[in-house]
């Protein structure tokens, strides 16, 4: 997946059609960088309807037309944070959530080798693994990355690096 | 590592590749999987809070509300409480004090319309907390006195409510500077005044107060108290606007010192800029004396004012004195707005060396100035001057300024501004259910795009678990914002969450019941941040200082 760039014409007054464009360039590669962090459909396609929504709500605020796609991805991820932090709560405040595509359920899907992968990744700390997703699966620059997660470009490139050799670790400890 | 990388990039592709479509956009809430069990669980919670209620006689601030805020109450004017729109902060009622006795801070009970105000009184260590109620029009009911009792020789300099509404949490700070006293936190039910007391520490000035939901765990910020700053150059005081009436006819000598040294702008001096009626700057050598903590009274705050270069980033608060150099003197131009000078002054920059002898450690405010003189006009936000500091911080001093050159009497949205006055990043969190336990100490830190930020605001989050936090790397320009709101792990100290990024400066003033709408003050407006968005509340001459406002 390729870093995307916004190149809608934002500035043209039309709220609803801009986010539409954004809606119909973006969505999909939102929404598997969402179901990547929680591992459900349905989740992720709320954490990206929920970051449209919010677009929509602030769209007046926007300043600059390429900070749409920056705030989307921000967005997401900070919805996707809190469903994990409420699947921490007790089950009656977490809800009911299908098992995730990597899990022994799904293992059909994917493959065994990929599922371990992926359990190794949701292993991993949540900045930890927000910045390896972003980084080589979203493919965004560091400085892009940085602006998703709300940290440094410093930060960016310690977590990364602190995460491929946990990752490595990981996945070495189950060979 | 390259194999790692590369199997990662399968995997995460493969699980991306089991979707290809998306749902249609729906701009409407979206389904909640965990709305249904939620509600059934509130169901639960305001079925007991219920009964309580029953039990407690009916106190309706228990019941918990999630409603948005309808009203704000400001604390501005020493001698009247003003109830506004939390919609468009319209004033909808006045709340006057009792002859002598002037307000402090305010706080808001759960339900937006029960609120409580601390009041300093006529007499030596004099303080109370009152409280009101307003109605559905936000007109006001009538004060009744919070049967609370206080150690001796302290009074109020910081409280809150939890977010229950069952406990007041007021810091009782000593109130005679005669190196004796000792900090307390009183937890207190508002109704019965029966509560406990919690000693924090001696000599301690609270600068905030807040507390989880039930009120069992509590965070702090301290000032010391009798601290000295030293100001290696006059500092200038911005002339508050005129017709802004001054809480003491008089004033009280500001509770820091200042010291005059030579200055190498004879052509201005304070005696130009400072106006009759406000704090005078006195010589360090001489003694230290805290007027306002004597006397409980409000003091003025001096907005001190220097040029700075844009680009000097801001030291950061830190345990040992600063040191800046001079620039030149530059002309300041007022910003047409209610709180700003009338007239341009000529303002020397100064040097400050600033220290903190306090024990908390947790005070210094630097003023940088390295580096050439801005050229052109600057704009300057100055400090408010009519809005009640809140007594013994050295947020007294520490006047909040932004900076800007001026292009055709417009701010370019991408002009560096430097934004001061932030708070101690040391913040204590003391469990109030194990009273044997010392408060535990965190120094909060962060950055933001690899910048350290300093704190603007500080409030615990309901479940006890976050300080939610205003941050800033201290510069800032309108098209890229070096501010946020963060969640930090009292444990951990780092954040955990960046919950709001979009506005150039933000200041966390009050959490509405629940949490999840912030009231902020950011550049000159009070505003609310929920949801990851900003909305305007209203504009603002100046800096809003703790416990001013509350919703």
């Amino acid at each position: 997946m390729q870093a995307e760039t916004v190149d809608i014409a934002l500035s043209s007054g039309d709220r609803d059609e801009a986010i539409s464009r954004l809606y119909e360039e973006h969505a999909l590669g939102l929404t598997k960088l969402a179901l990547i962090m929680l591992g459900d459909r349905e989740s992720a396609e709320d954490a990206v309807q929920d970051a449209f929504l919010g677009l929509h709500r602030r769209w007046r605020l926007l300043r600059d037309p390429a900070a749409a796609l920056p705030y989307l991805r921000s967005s997401v991820l900070n919805n996707a944070r809190s469903v994990l932090r409420r699947r921490r709560l007790p089950s009656w405040f977490a809800g009911a959530y299908d098992p995730p595509v990597w899990s022994a359920e799904s293992a059909a899907l994917l493959g065994a080798e990929r599922r371990e992968v992926l359990e190794a990744l949701h292993r991993l700390p949540q900045r930890q693994r927000e910045a390896l997703v972003l980084r080589y699966y979203a493919e965004l620059s560091e400085e892009e990355t940085a602006q998703a997660m709300g940290v440094s470009r410093g930060t960016v490139k310690s977590t990364t690096s602190r995460a491929l050799d946990a990752l490595g670790r990981i996945l070495g400890e189950n060979a | 590592m390259n194999d790692v990388i590369s199997r990662l990039k399968d995997a995460t592709t493969a699980v991306g590749d089991t979707i290809s479509e998306v749902p249609p956009l729906r701009l409407e809430r979206v389904r909640k999987g965990f709305v249904a069990p939620l509600a059934a669980a509130l169901a639960v919670g305001l079925a007991i809070v219920g009964s309580v209620v029953m039990t407690r006689g009916g106190l309706s601030q228990i019941a918990v509300s999630t409603a948005a805020p309808r009203f704000i109450v400001e604390a501005a004017d020493p001698s009247a409480l003003i109830v506004r729109s939390a919609g468009d902060g319209a004033e909808l009622d006045r709340v006057e004090g009792a002859t002598g006795w002037f307000y402090h801070q305010v706080q808001a009970a759960p339900d937006n319309r029960t609120f409580y105000a601390s009041q300093g009184g006529p007499v030596l260590c004099s303080s109370r907390i009152v409280r009101f109620t307003v109605d559905e029009e936000g007109r006001a009911g009538t004060l009744a006195e919070v049967p609370v009792d206080l150690p001796d020789r302290t009074r109020i300099s910081a409280f809150a409510v939890s977010g229950d509404g069952t406990k007041v949490i007021l810091g009782a700070a000593p109130c005679v500077a005669d190196g004796s006293g000792s900090g307390f936190l009183v937890v207190a039910d508002p109704e019965t005044g029966e509560g406990r007391r919690l000693q924090v520490g001696a000599r301690s000035w609270f600068g905030s107060i807040s507390t989880s939901e039930d009120g069992s765990k509590i965070a702090y910020t301290t000032m010391a108290a009798g601290h000295q700053v030293t100001v290696s150059e006059p500092a200038v005081i911005v002339a508050p606007p005129s017709g802004v009436p001054t809480p003491l006819p008089g004033g009280g000598p500001p509770d820091v010192v200042l010291s005059d040294a030579p200055t190498p702008f004879p052509s201005a001096t304070p005696s130009e800029v400072v106006p009759p009626d406000a704090p005078t700057p006195l010589p360090s050598s001489g003694p230290t004396t805290d007027i306002s903590a004597a006397t409980g009274m409000p003091i003025r705050e001096p907005a001190a004012v220097v040029s700075v270069p844009p680009g000097v980033p801001t030291p950061l608060p830190g345990p040992g004195p600063a040191v800046v150099t001079a620039t030149p003197s530059a002309v300041l131009t007022p910003v047409p707005s209610v709180g700003a000078p009338e007239k341009p002054v000529a303002v020397p920059v100064p040097t400050y060396v600033i220290s903190d002898p306090g024990p908390s450690g947790n005070v210094v405010v630097v003023v940088p100035s390295a580096g050439p003189s801005p050229s052109g006009n600057i704009v300057v936000y100055p400090a408010p001057t009519d809005v009640s500091p809140t007594l013994g911080t050295l947020e007294g001093v520490s006047s909040c300024r932004f900076f800007a050159l001026r292009e055709n009497l417009q701010i370019p949205a991408d002009q560096l501004r430097m934004v001061d006055c932030a708070d101690s990043p040391e913040v204590y969190v003391v469990d109030a259910d194990r009273p044997g336990e010392p408060p535990r100490r965190t120094v909060l830190s962060g950055e933001l795009d690899g910048a350290k930020v300093q704190f603007y605001g500080v409030r615990m989050s309901p479940d006890g678990t976050r300080l939610i936090a205003g941050v800033s790397t201290g510069l800032t320009r309108l098209d890229d914002p070096q501010a946020a709101i963060m969640a930090f792990d009292p444990a951990g100290r780092e954040p955990v969450e960046v919950l709001y990024r979009g506005r150039a400066w933000l200041r966390v003033l009050d959490l509405a019941a629940g949490g999840s709408r912030i009231l902020v003050q950011s550049e000159m407006e009070i505003g609310e941040v929920s949801e990851n968005a900003y909305r305007k509340v209203m504009d603002i001459p100046g800096r809003v200082m703790n416990g001013v406002v509350a919703w």
